[in-house]
Order: C-alpha cells, then structure tokens, then sequence
C-alpha cells in the first residue's frame, strides 16, 4: 500500500482514533490514505502521530487535534478547516462517543449512503422506514459557497422508530431531516428530536479511509435524549451502521463512478448527484474509478 | 464497460439447487453474476449488480417473477425491466432501466450461461431426460489442475472420462450409468464443477455415494 | 421476570438464544452490556456473573448459565412442549449434541473474522477466514447429502438447536469477508431457516427472505 499523491485527499483533516481508544502508555498503529501512522499515548494522556517509517520506526511527526470525541490528523499542509457544530458544546446534549466500525468500502459511498432516504423502508424495515410509506419527498439540495459545504434540505420521511426514545415510546411519526456534508469525508444530518419542536438531534459520521476501498466510520453524536441510558443509544446506532454495512460493502464497482451513465440516478438521489459533481469540481482522485479512454 | 468475455457456455450451478423464489451470487472468471429463479421456475442470470447504485443484486429477494434489489427496493421482471422504484411509487419506470442479463439454458441437469456479447456458440436444442442432480465441489485450484486429474483417472473418481462438447467430461461410453462434469472456472485459483448423474439406477442413494466420492476427490485434487 | 438475558444486540452468540426465545415465544428481560466500545463484559462486575468475561448469560430464577450452546439446551429441555427443538429419540439427540458442539467451535471462526473486520479486533485474520472457509465446507458437505433425501435441516424432519447454533455466524460471516459464494446448500438452509415462523433478523442479515 502506498500513500496517494491526491492533494484533495491529503489537504483534509482526517479521523483516525476515538476519544478513549488508545490506552495511555500504549500505541494504536493505523493507516490514512495509504499511509501507515501510529498514534501513541503518554501517561498523562498526551497523545502524539507519527507516520510509520519503512524501518517500522516512527517517521515524519503529524498534528493531532481533537473534536467531536474524536481526534484528527493530517497529512496535508494546507488542510480543510474542520466544521463548527455548536451542538456538541450545549450543556443540555448527551454527546455519545459511539467508537467506531470498519468496512472495506469507497469513503463516498459511505457519505452517500448517509445522505440517502429511499433505502430506509428496505435496509432499516420498521425502524426508520415501512414498506406503508416508501415515498421519498422532493427536497433541496444546494452547494453552500461561504463554506463550501453541500447541504439537502425540507427532507422528510416518515418513520415507525426514529431513534432510542421513539422506539420506547411506539408510534410512529414524520421526522424531518437536513443533511450537511462538511467535507469529502464527513458528512452529518440534523433531525427532528421526539417531542421537541424548536431543535434537532446532531448526528455525525466522520470517516478515515485506510486506503481507496476499506475505511475506518466514526458515529459521533450531539442529541436530545434524557431518557435513554448511553448503552442504548450507542446500540440503537450499532444497529443502524451494522445494516447500512452490508450493502456499503456490496456495491459495485468499489471505486466511484464519476460519468453519469454508469448509474442511474433518481430525483430522490440529488443529494448524492450534487456530492458527486462537488467532489468532480475540487479534482478529487482518490476513491474515484478512473475510465479507461476509449 | 466493455464486455470482453469469450463466446463459451459456462456452467453456474445445479438445476436442482437453485430454488423456486431465490437469489444467488456466482462468480465466472472474476466476474459477478446474480442467479435467480422465480416462482414460475424460469431461471435468469444477470451481472450482480444493480443499475441504481451498484448494488449486488444476488443479496436481493425473489417474489412472484420478480427480484427486489436489498437497497432501495427496486424490482424487476424476468425479462430485466425495472417494474417498479419505491421511493417514487407514482412512477413507471422508464424502459432503459433494467439489468444486463445474460443467456442461459439447462442441460443434463445443469445451468449454463453464456457472457459473451453476443453468443453465437451453439447449444444442444434438446435436453436429455433422466439426468439427476449429484452436487457441485468448489475446489481452491486452478481449472487446469482438475481438468489434468479427472482425465488422468488415477483418483477416486477413476478412469473412463472423456472430453464432451464445452470442454466438460463424461464417464460412461455405454448407456449404463454416466456421470457428466461441468466446470465452471471462477477466477485463477478457484472453479467448481458441477456434477450429475444418469442411469438405470435411480435410487438416492447412489447420487449419495457419488457425492461423498466427489468430497473425497476434492481433498485428493487440493492435496496435490 | 424468571428469565433475564445479559444481550448485547449485535453479538451473535446472544442471537442464538434470542431466537430460540422467540421461537418458543417466551417472555424475558433483556440486560443490555455494553460490549463494544465499553468492554463491559470484561469488567469486575460482570465477571462476577461470568468469569469466563463473555456474553450471553442467561438467568432462569435462581440459576445461572453461561454459553449460548447450553442456553439453548436449557431452553429447549425445559419449555419446549413439543420436544422438536431438542428430540431425545437416541438416533437424533447425538447428532444433535454434535453439531451443537461445532457451532461452539469450528463455526466461530466466522465470529473472529467478524470481530476484527467490524470492530478491529486483533487477531491472525488469515487463519480465521480459513478456518471459517474449512467448517462452511463441512456443513455444506453435510446439509448437500441431507438436501439429497430431501431433507432441510441439520438433523431430523424439523429444525433443531443445532440448526439454531449454527445459524447465526453462518448468515453473518459476510461481516468477516466470507462469502457464501462456494456453499449453495447451506445458501438454501439460511433462506429455509429466515422463513420460519417467529424468526427475526438481526443488523447484518437481510429481513426479506
């Protein structure tokens, strides 16, 4: 395996360990990209990132920064500033760490499968869709130029189990989404909280790719919920992420395709079309099926 | 994508084994193929993937005549037209939305698909009757090496093989009991070869015997 | 309550008993542990319930079971009224017991596989998809000669525990990257089983048969 030489890919904050991961006094090798890092941490908890040199010592030290119960590095000198989201500081939140799963997917089908509502009836039956009510709503999507961000808004789809508390409860009720992909690998959604109006639940996924085709998923979140214990929220989202990972790690071709006639897409999937021409329009390479030329 | 696959007919399974309102993956020279059989027992074999978003369409569900894509819960008729996409239930689906099927027809109890662009391979128009299913071994060795063992006769399936139409084999010159070889190459290091049998003797438990045989031959084939 | 079930939704050893209990249509409190990333199993409480740190346990009033193969046939020996799910006729019970012992055992290969592909654990990846490959290869080979006389199950004219045991990290060995590519038998065996009645699916298998 060797590092890519994408600068789109190398100039991006990336996720590789969660808050609690590394036991202090000891060391977490990974990889980023195609290069092998290490994280290691002291006793007092300090943590430092080195690549891994080909002697298997520590090679060219890397930054590391922690957000969102996870900490970042980069590869890049001039990387993508990583988002603001207020609600993981309100003091009202539960900000659950749910670790992390790995997958040997595209980083971008994971964003897409994120964005995407037309599979809730089939993948997540009788959670957060029923085979009743499959009908995904015309909603917006826009490219946000002040940040840079593609954000699908006035999404709607009505769900028999939204989240912990919903299950709980019984019933079943319309919950209302924005998505909000804040980089090629992050994206998160914002939804309608069970019996709150005025906010939303924050629910992020940060993704590390290894390399073009396996990836590291990170699920932290910011959410309204004082009823449910932390062991079931992190399981309600296990649940979810483990059903997503059998069709992420059964797409093909692994790589995305960029030209528009090797996949058909639908009116519900524009948020998926705008991700994609996004991704075209800053000249990213890694993780994207090159076509032969004719 | 260019389809550069060769005008041959490759086996994909047993008849037998492919049951009513299934779906099932198959692999033929790298190459991922989605086996499926309706209600009404036709069987089709398409590219495992879905034209939506890619997705396998051999982790779908059959019901009537249709198969349902996992994902998002598009369905298609045995002829590959998408019926149906749930997410706009108003819609009929356009015409150009439908699967890349491939030609496929039962012979001596066996399934074959051809993957060539446009297959003009003969076939033989006529099945033989009486063929009863064995069962099909997957074996981690190249296709060569099992075509070099059943023609050397040495093992536990013995001699008198002899090569067929489709580069398979036979035992058996007479009318008596014969027994058909179909292999199916899988990538460079894997194939299966699919096994029946026909015969005056038709009790089970002769395809029982022949089916431990051929697990015993597996073992003597991956040893070498 | 009389029956408590420490569960962890995802684990797949917990599945087993939660479909036995299901198909028996028996009522029980689920414990949720925090297996992953809490390693709550390993801790000094809960190794007081099992020393051996590993989940399910099951408690039925006063008595205390660990490991989901003798869950199962505790289950089947004290609630099942038909005696299907655990015959006692000498001619199946032992295969029954046999093929009990191998979902403990050569099957969970499948559930290391899994382990380190989905939650990173350590371990020599190589040889536990072999292993897996190796004992898919045995209950293939075994359910083609029954699939030969007509028969579904593993052993006997209905489903048993042994069918039960065996299932889950067989449907689940995907998560593990092994595909059931090369089993067609056992294909057939995991879409008879997903249409029992009372059977429910967990993340990681398709709920449509």
């Amino acid at each position: 395996m060797s590092v890519t030489d994408d600068p789109v890919a190398l100039n991006q904050w990336i996720a590789c360990a969660y808050v609690g991961q590394v036991t202090p006094g000891k060391s977490y090798d990974t990889a980023m990209l195609g290069q092998a890092i290490r994280i290691s941490c002291a006793l007092d908890g300090t943590c430092t990132c080195h690549e891994i040199g080909d002697d298997g010592g520590p090679g060219r030290q890397l930054p590391l920064t922690q957000r969102f119960e996870i900490l970042f590095t980069t590869l890049g000198d001039t990387p993508r500033q990583l988002p603001d989201i207020p609600e993981f500081a309100e003091a009202d939140r539960r900000v659950a760490n749910c670790a992390s799963v790995g997958l040997h997917a595209s980083p971008f089908r994971i964003v897409e499968n994120f964005l995407d509502m037309a599979h809730f009836c089939f993948v997540h039956k009788d959670i957060l869709g029923s085979m009743e009510k499959t009908e995904v709503f015309t909603y917006k999507t826009e490219h946000r130029k002040d940040v840079d961000e593609i954000w699908a808004t006035d999404c709607a789809f009505f769900q028999p189990a939204a989240s912990t508390s919903a299950a709980e409860k019984g019933g079943g009720q319309v919950t209302y989404y924005k998505y909000r992909v804040m980089s090629p690998f992050s994206v998160m959604l914002y939804k309608t909280v069970y019996g709150n109006a005025e906010r939303d639940d924050a629910i992020c996924l940060f993704i590390q790719p290894k390399s073009e085709t396996e990836c590291i998923a990170y699920m932290p979140m910011a959410i309204l919920d004082d009823q449910s214990t932390m062991t079931q929220i992190i399981d309600f989202q296990q649940t979810i992420f483990l059903q997503d990972r059998i069709i992420l790690e059964n797409q093909r071709p692994v790589l995305l395709p960029l030209t528009p006639s090797a996949e058909i897409p639908t009116k519900a999937d524009v948020s998926s079309i705008a991700f994609r021409r996004w991704l075209k329009g800053m000249g990213m390479r890694f993780g994207i099926l090159q076509e032969q030329a004719a | 994508m260019q389809n550069s696959h060769p005008d041959r007919w490759v086996p994909v399974g047993l008849e037998a084994q492919f049951m009513p309102a299934s779906s099932h993956p198959v692999v033929v020279d790298g190459f991922g193929l989605a086996v499926w059989r309706g209600e009404n027992g036709a069987i089709q074999v398409w590219e495992d993937r879905c034209p939506h978003r890619g997705m396998r369409l051999s982790f779908g569900f059959v019901e009537g005549n249709s198969l349902t894509c996992l994902y998002h819960g598009w369905t298609y008729r045995q002829n590959g037209q998408c019926s149906s996409i749930p997410a706009h239930p108003d819609l009929d689906p356009p015409g150009t939305i439908c699967t890349k099927s491939f030609v496929t027809r039962c012979h001596r109890g066996t399934v074959f698909a051809n993957l060539a662009p446009e297959p003009v391979s003969g076939f033989p128009s006529v099945d033989e009757a009486g063929w009863m299913p064995v069962r099909s071994v997957y074996l981690n060795v190249p296709e060569k090496r099992v075509r070099e063992y059943i023609l050397a006769g040495q093992g536990t399936l013995g001699p008198g093989f002899t090569q067929t139409e489709f580069d398979n084999y036979e035992s058996g010159p007479d009318a008596g009991d014969r027994t058909a070889i179909a292999i199916q190459p899988i990538d460079d290091n894997h194939c299966a070869i699919h096994v029946t049998r026909s015969g005056r003797d038709t009790d089970i438990y002769a395809s029982l015997k022949l089916a431990r045989r051929l697990v015993r031959a597996r073992r003597e084939i991956e040893a070498f | 309550m009389a029956l408590k079930l420490y569960n962890y939704t995802l684990s797949g050893s917990c599945y087993k008993v939660r479909l036995l209990l299901d198909f028996l249509d028996l009522d029980y409190e689920r414990i949720p542990v925090d297996f992953f990333p809490g390693k709550e199993h390993k801790t000094l409480d809960f190794l007081d319930i099992n020393p051996l740190g590993q989940i399910p346990v099951l408690e039925d009033g006063p008595m205390r079971l660990r490991d989901a193969q003798a869950i199962l046939a505790h289950l089947a020996n004290s609630y099942d009224e038909t005696g299907h799910w655990l015959p006692r006729a000498p001619a199946l019970f032992g295969p029954v017991m046999m093929w009990l012992m191998f979902a403990g055992n050569e099957i969970m290969a499948a559930s290391a596989a899994r382990l380190h592909d989905v939650l990173g654990y350590e371990l020599d990846i190589e040889a536990a998809r072999a292993n897996a490959h190796a004992a898919f290869r045995v209950l293939d080979d075994h359910l083609t000669e029954r699939a030969l006389i007509g028969k579904t199950w593993i052993v006997s004219d209905h489903p048993t525990i042994a069918d039960i045991a065996c299932f889950p990290y067989t449907a689940l060995s995907g998560d593990g990257g092994i595909g059931h590519e090369e089993y067609p038998a056992m294909r057939n065996w995991m879409r008879a089983f997903r249409r029992l009645p009372g059977f429910n699916a967990v993340s990681g298998i398709p709920e449509f048969a």
